[in-house]
């Protein structure tokens, strides 16, 4: 019996080649994407949690109040691990990270590398293997540094790197004391040089007021986070006084280990983290198009069970049972549903490179590792072939037999509704896909043609390594305005979206002992010029006034009002010197625009310098690059010559979004093909069962036009109920994701009426070739009484 | 073997009833050879497939060897068409997709008959109408006589008591046509009751006893 169901299953299969192919190949795509976005995530939730003593290990934080805003900051202090270790019991140990950017050499090989620098006790906390050296001592003695297997590749190649000794910068030799394995790409933080913390922060131990660390500690098995919370405002007072835990609200929230990657998004971090909003957007466009997909199948399949009804009334003449019947119709949908699943792994394979270049991922589908994905793939197919077949299989074997064998059997008014809601869900779920795509790249537009407060075209960035180069900078400024093409030069440390130091400051009116927090960023005598930042009050800072160097500081408007000063120019202030407010400028966005301009200083302090900026004129860009890059490497021997254009910088910033743009347009062709061809495959079955009414129509005198106009906008109600209902979901998922932006566009009117038109013509597009292949068919062949 | 009462037939919408069929009183034997005439419209397919268990009387009786039709659940209707009945049409209705082979195993198939038994009684049917070259064939790859005369090796296939043939020749030509009706006779002649439906005078020539229906009514003549 089961070889008969067989047969007739994979030979109806061959005879529809078209439909079968359509109904599988679409849920296969849907499966396809539905399979890459699962890996996403999974890998996305597994941040993190590789280390063994994952559980026990907390981020430590700084919060503070500042305008009665809670404002967080992902770095610490130096003393404030150990400090929490000698306090608390349940703290067991802890971990400070700092990391700065060094030219590494050794013997001839030199590279620009990101070092880190943490405590010994680093081994202890976190699952850090080395495969050279020994974890307990390793990072004992001064000057002791650990490198990654990629680096010690790089460096020394087959030779052992231990006991070799390479230079950081300037600064000072450090001997290789440890090869680890390189860290998993899982990792909330990745480094690849691993140096002592105490050489590169002792200058800081004392130091609370100076936030430049990362903070991480072990905790007991029975630790209770809120138990510390209860404890922390005593900690407070005893190591940072009184002022601070009262008046400005200090505190040291901790974070647990594995919701760093998904839910801190503070300044500070170590590498931008993602969100878990990202997750929730992405497990819903996976379920969507899974939803899909499987209506999708669902509907082609019920089409497709409605022909054969001839055969149903015939069998049951025959002898089968109703039971019988079922059981043959269920086994052919799950059959069909089969096929599609290797199809789906297979394409799921060939896309998954291109899925991780897009998302910088390193994905692979381990078919045994992941049990639960296995599962969960051959769990969905059953489920959509059997949730496909058994509509059909129980009505059709309902059926009189007398009535489906004289073909007087319409589709009947159940399947019929069934498939309508099917559409129209396809429909809305495309339409919301439409809608938010075209959102998502107007924000993206909207950021790129945002007037920040200055200016970023034509500024090209020139990194300085070579601290000795600062000392000379005036100098090296003025030889690159020799070109007529270089229209001015600053030094800074401003970079796009860098973080901003914190620093506690003093104005007047304070007392010396306050802790009050500001962003400041260390600029020249040109970089209001450079930039056409504009000033509302007083003055820029100018070499006629010597006091400026170092003691003159600018805010911007938002620093004063945070402050609230009426007049502030000529108010005392000091980050580093002491010295006086000569200027205000409007507010500029120096972050991404997902968040509020912040108070910020700025002030001339050459020490601290990390870039020329150069303003260019527009015209032989490439000619004026080959000049900066002959001058530089005239004044800076030392240094090669790096560069790069500041909008681009800018444009970096917003890799997330872009990111999404991308994933959402490939995401919405993806669901519109998909839900055409279910369109298309539907049209083709209803054109099928009306061609006897064609030919009468024709037979009466209906043109071809008539027809087809008849047949296609059978369509455009439901398509327009699809519209009716994605329209509010659209705007209300879009209205959330723009939150997340402090500066935003709104979401237009005119979004809505394009995606309905698009929605409108795709659906013609879809119906309109069957219809004009029923309105040509000739009326003798289609009225002949069989 | 059938015995029909006072058998109405009628459909309704809204509030008008639409007879068909009209107190019928009808006795049929074991081994008879029927036919039903009548104008179209009379009322003559209903009657045979309310005879073939596949529609149900508005009102009236009716017995099959005894048992009251009417009476019976789906199941055992379903036992009494593997066993007892065997139907064919006018126009064919063989399954597109499986070979003449396969067409004919399918009955077989439901009444849970054996592979090798039923492998006989295939082969054995197949070589009675002389098919056996066709066996592989698609019913679309033949011809109207042929497709017919397969449908009746199916309907024969499980050994029948009673054969219902609704314009059994109604698709066929004069040949094609006679071919069946000789193969009706030959059945009837080995003891199987039929009962056919046609508008042909010459195919109910063969038979021995017509009943005219005219309206839904019995009429002795037209």
């Amino acid at each position: 019996m089961l070889k008969n169901y067989l047969k007739i299953a994979l030979r109806n299969l061959k005879r529809r080649k078209g439909y079968s192919f359509i109904n599988i190949a679409g849920l296969a795509i849907g499966i396809t994407a539905c399979l890459l976005l699962f890996l996403w995530v999974q890998d996305e939730l597994s941040y993190d949690r590789y280390h063994e003593k994952a559980d026990q290990i907390y981020r430590v934080i700084s919060q503070w109040e500042s305008d009665s805003q809670a404002r967080r900051f992902a770095k610490t202090s130096a003393p404030l691990g150990p400090a929490l270790v000698s306090e608390f019991p349940e703290i067991e140990k802890a971990v400070r990270f700092g990391s700065n950017k060094f030219l590494i050499s050794y013997k001839n090989i030199r590279f620009y590398e990101y070092i880190f620098f943490a405590d010994h006790e680093i081994f202890d906390i976190f699952t850090l293997p080395l495969i050279k050296g020994n974890p307990k001592t390793a990072l004992k003695e001064p000057y002791s540094i650990v490198v990654s297997e990629e680096m010690r590749d790089k460096y020394f190649g087959e030779d052992d790197p231990i006991g070799k000794i390479i230079t950081l910068g300037e600064w000072h030799d450090f001997k290789i004391t440890g090869v680890f394995k390189d860290m998993p790409q899982n990792s909330h933080f990745r480094f690849n040089f691993l140096g002592s913390f105490l050489d590169y922060a002792s200058h800081h131990f004392d130091q609370w007021g100076i936030s430049n660390y990362h903070t991480y500690i072990l905790t007991s098995k029975n630790f209770s986070p809120d138990e510390l919370e209860r404890k922390l405002p005593q900690f407070v007072e005893k190591y940072r006084g009184k002022e601070v835990r009262y008046v400005y609200k200090y505190t040291y929230p901790i974070q647990a280990l594995s919701s760093i990657h998904l839910h801190s998004n503070l300044d500070g971090e170590i590498e931008p983290n993602s969100s878990v909003g990202t997750i929730y957007i992405f497990s819903a466009i996976a379920m969507f198009i899974l939803v899909i997909a499987c209506l999708n199948y669902i509907n082609l399949s019920t089409a497709r069970y409605a022909n054969r009804a001839k055969e149903v009334g015939l069998r049951k003449v025959i002898g089968a049972s109703r039971f019988q019947l079922i059981k043959q119709f269920l086994g052919e949908s799950i059959l069909f549903s089969f096929i599609a699943l290797p199809l789906a792994v297979a394409l799921a394979e060939l896309f998954l490179p291109l899925f991780n270049s897009l998302y910088g991922k390193e994905l692979g589908i381990s078919y045994f590792d992941n049990l639960f994905l296995l599962f969960g793939l051959i769990g969905i197919i059953l489920i959509v072939g059997i949730v496909s077949g058994i509509f059909p299989a129980f009505y059709t074997s309902a059926l009189q037999p007398v009535k489906a064998l004289r073909g007087m059997l319409k589709a009947s008014s159940i399947i019929s509704i069934l498939r309508r809601y099917l559409v129209v869900t396809q429909f809305t779920i495309s339409i919301v896909f439409v809608i938010s795509t075209i959102v998502v790249f107007s924000q993206l537009d909207y950021i790129r043609s945002r007037k920040l407060g200055f200016q970023k075209e034509h500024i090209v960035n020139i990194p300085i390594h070579d601290k000795e180069a600062l000392q000379r900078y005036e100098t090296i400024k003025s030889e690159f305005l020799k070109d007529s093409s270089v229209l001015t030069v600053s030094a800074s440390n401003f970079f796009p979206g860098k973080n901003i130091w914190y620093q506690s400051y003093w104005q007047e009116g304070t007392r010396e002992d306050e802790n009050l927090m500001i962003s400041w960023v260390t600029v020249d005598h040109d970089f209001l010029d450079t930039f056409q930042i504009k000033l509302v009050q007083g003055r820029n800072f100018s070499r006629d006034f010597p006091n400026d160097l170092e003691g003159g500081y600018i805010l911007n408007e938002s620093a004063v009002k945070e402050i609230g000063w009426n007049v502030p120019l000529g108010k005392e202030f000091r980050i580093i010197e002491k010295g006086s407010v000569i200027g205000v400028v409007e507010d500029f966005h120096f972050k991404s625009l997902r968040q509020e301009i912040k108070p910020v200083a700025l002030c001339i302090y050459p020490k601290f310098f990390e870039y020329f900026s150069v303003r260019i004129s527009p015209a032989n860009i490439s000619l004026t690059l080959d000049f900066l890059k002959n001058k530089w490497q005239e004044l800076v021997p030392s240094q090669a010559f790096e560069y790069s254009f500041l909008d681009e910088d800018f444009g970096r910033l917003y890799k997330a979004e872009m990111r999404l743009g991308k994933i959402f347009s490939i995401v919405t062709a993806l669901a519109i093909f998909i839900a055409c061809l279910g369109l298309f495959g539907l049209a083709a079955f209803m054109a099928e069962q009306r061609t006897k009414e064609v030919g009468i129509r024709k037979v009466l005198g209906a043109t071809v036009l008539n027809i087809v106009f008849m047949l296609s906008t059978e369509f455009s109600k439901w398509v327009l109920l699809a519209n009716i209902i994605a329209w509010p979901v659209a705007y209300y998922a879009m209205n959330r994701w723009l939150q997340d932006f402090a500066y935003r566009t709104g979401i237009k009117a005119w979004v809505f009426p394009l995606a309905a038109i698009m929605a409108f013509g795709i659906a013609l597009l879809a119906t309109s070739f069957q219809a004009v292949k029923a309105a040509l068919a000739n009326p003798t062949e289609t009225l002949r009484y069989e | 073997m059938i015995k029909l009462k006072n058998l109405t037939k009628y459909y309704s919408s809204g509030f008008v009833k639409t007879f068909v069929l009209r107190e019928i009183d009808l006795d049929i034997e074991v081994g008879e050879f029927v036919t039903i005439m009548g104008p179209s419209g009379a009322g003559k397919s209903t009657l045979l497939h309310i005879l073939g268990m596949l529609d149900n009387p508005s009102s009236g009786e009716y017995h099959f060897f005894d048992k009251p039709v009417h009476k019976l659940s789906e199941k055992q209707l379903t036992e009494i068409h593997k066993n007892y009945i065997g139907f064919v049409f006018q126009s064919y209705h063989l399954i597109d997709d499986l070979t003449v082979y396969e067409n004919l195993e399918t009955p077989l198939l439901y009444k849970k008959v054996k592979g090798s038994e039923r492998k006989s009684k295939v082969c054995d049917m197949l070589d009675r109408f002389n098919m056996v070259a066709k066996k592989n064939l698609f019913p679309n790859q033949l011809s109207g006589g042929q497709q017919q005369k397969a449908a009746v090796a199916r309907a024969v296939i499980i050994d029948p008591k009673l054969i219902l043939a609704d314009e059994p020749t109604g698709n066929l030509n004069t040949k094609e046509g006679e071919e069946i009706m000789e193969l009706f006779k030959e059945l009837n002649e080995n003891g199987t009751t039929i009962l056919q439906v046609t508008h042909s005078e010459k195919n109910a020539s063969y038979s021995r006893r017509i009943i005219n229906l005219l309206d839904g009514w019995i009429v002795d003549k037209l």
